[in-house]
């Protein structure tokens, strides 16, 4: 007999989901901030609005940083002791994010098919993930928000890097949210929740809204 | 006192030859420890995955109320680890609260390498928030020559009742038939199931001769036998043995092997506790039984 994934899954899924509601319990009423927020954030970009990355880099770190240190080290990490390693990830990624938006090495001035592309993934991130667990017939309470929970904070954080230029400092910034989502697609699959499905879309969505090439400004040749 | 092996083996040649092991009505089954005589109820339970509830005070309530049922039906062996995330707090949560009630047999694990044994164990003990463990087990093995020192010390000096290593999920036999050989602790854990026997052919004997408890885990492979098993109707000659339900025809199956001391489904359900507890009682299957029971599953 061999390991599988399952056998490491420490916890069933009853108890993943409740995190969530511990942890919104414990958040309120900061959620419906978060969303008018990223509503308006992302009908600013639909408008053709670009954020200076000189604030939206750190508010990207602080996002990561709450989401790591109250979500994935004190929660998550109650039933997976793996959990607080991971965490650190998650702090690497928000001083990351932080650092490269005020020392000017990022931007989010993209535009055309490869922008719209991440300007459509954010709109999930935000606003679609808190629906999963109603769709999952679970209570609103447990319900994934863009900076509480990890998930959307990841796939919200590849969403905008797709407004970025495609270059080494924005490839960087890319791996802790491609490898949590590939992670959690993982555990959620192997719980046999649909939601890991969604979350590999959102990887592979995120990924591939990256890699689209830049469009070269008109006239240019 | 240790049971002599003598006496284990006669004891389990009358449990092979008589046709029917009965158990009265009114009581369930326990089993004497070979290394003292000690009976231990036949159906304990473990934490596995269903304990590991975090902080939640609505889950660590459910488990409480598992916890509280399975000691009204007599206790016995509780199973924990370290590496079962928030489990072994749930359990002395419970504990505390039910007011330590009567009937836990406290079983732990040692789930790192000897250096940080003790220290870990300290915490353990912390978390369930009892003076001594009746059992502590080498984790899978994990340094075990080492672990099996310092746990031989603490029993040694009182601090421990008795020892144990432990496997699982049918691995590393040949490493466990090895320490049973050289160094015979007091428990083995092992997976032993209706369909996952190896075991049968040489590590329980090999427990009986040498006087060791046997301690089953996975009896329903996680869920999955109960599972597959459900819907199909029960062979008439269940009733035999008094058995009205898959579960308990499960467990009857195990813990009738006369090597085996207690087999630790983990659960949290209430319904589910009471019927697991319910395979100790009534007629127990003779090897002939078991035999067929096995055939039975294998052919469904």
């Amino acid at each position: 007999m061999f390991w599988t994934f399952e056998d490491l899954l420490l916890f069933e899924p009853r108890v993943y989901w409740r995190l969530f509601a511990l942890e919104n319990e414990a958040a309120w009423p900061a959620q419906p901030v978060l969303l008018a927020a990223g509503v308006l954030l992302v009908v600013c970009l639909l408008r053709g609005w670009r954020p200076s990355a000189r604030w939206l880099g750190p508010t990207l770190g602080a996002a990561w940083l709450w989401a790591g240190w109250q979500f994935v080290a004190l929660r998550y990490g109650t039933v997976n002791w793996v959990a607080p390693t991971l965490a650190w990830g998650f702090y690497a990624e928000s001083a990351l994010v932080a650092g490269l938006g005020l020392s000017g090495r990022l931007t989010f001035a993209g535009r055309g098919r490869r922008a719209r592309a991440g300007i459509g993934l954010l709109a999930a991130a935000l606003v679609v993930w808190p629906l999963f667990a109603p769709l999952d017939g679970r209570s609103w309470r447990e319900a994934e928000i863009f900076a509480l929970a990890p998930d959307p904070t990841a796939a919200g954080t590849l969403a905008l890097l797709a407004l970025a230029p495609r270059n080494r400092w924005t490839a960087l910034p890319c791996v802790a949210p491609a490898l949590w989502l590939a992670l959690s697609a993982l555990t959620l699959v192997t719980m046999g929740a649909w939601q890991g499905w969604a979350v590999l879309a959102g990887l592979l969505a995120g990924l591939a809204a990256w890699a689209v090439p830049e469009e070269k400004p008109a006239g240019q040749t | 006192m240790r049971v002599t092996r003598r006496a284990v083996l006669v004891g389990a040649g009358a449990a092979l030859a008589t046709p029917m092991l009965r158990t009265s009505a009114a009581e369930a089954l326990a089993k004497p420890l070979p290394a003292t005589g000690e009976p231990v109820p036949a159906v304990g339970i473990g934490s596995w995955i269903t304990f590991n509830v975090g902080d939640d005070p609505l889950l660590r309530a459910e488990c409480r109320a598992v916890m509280a049922a399975f000691f009204e039906e007599g206790g016995g062996i509780v199973d924990s680890s370290p590496m079962y995330g928030s489990s072994q707090a749930v359990i002395g949560d419970a504990l505390a609260k039910l007011g330590r009630p009567a009937g836990l047999f406290s079983a732990d694990k040692v789930w790192t390498g000897a250096p940080d044994g003790p220290a870990q164990i300290a915490e353990t003990t912390r978390h369930w928030g009892v003076e001594r463990f009746d059992l502590l087990q080498v984790h899978n093995l994990i340094d075990w020559e080492a672990n099996l020192d310092t746990l031989d010390a603490m029993k040694e000096a009182g601090r421990l009742r008795y020892t144990g290593v432990t496997t699982s999920h049918g691995r590393r036999h040949e490493e466990l038939e090895e320490v049973m050989r050289r160094r015979p602790p007091d428990f083995v854990q092992l997976t032993y199931n209706i369909v996952d026997r190896e075991v049968e052919r040489r590590l329980l004997p090999l427990a009986l001769e040498q006087g060791i408890a046997v301690i089953c885990n996975r009896p329903f492979q996680r869920g999955r036998l109960p599972d597959r098993l459900a819907g199909r109707p029960l062979p008439g000659w269940a009733q035999e043995i008094e058995v009205s339900t898959w579960p308990q025809f499960l467990l009857k199956f195990i813990i009738s092997h006369p090597a085996v001391t207690a087999a630790i489904p983990a659960t949290r359900r209430v319904d589910h506790l009471r019927e697991n507890k319910s395979a100790a009682f009534g007629p127990m299957p003779d090897a002939a039984m078991r035999r067929r029971m096995a055939e039975h599953v294998r052919s469904l």
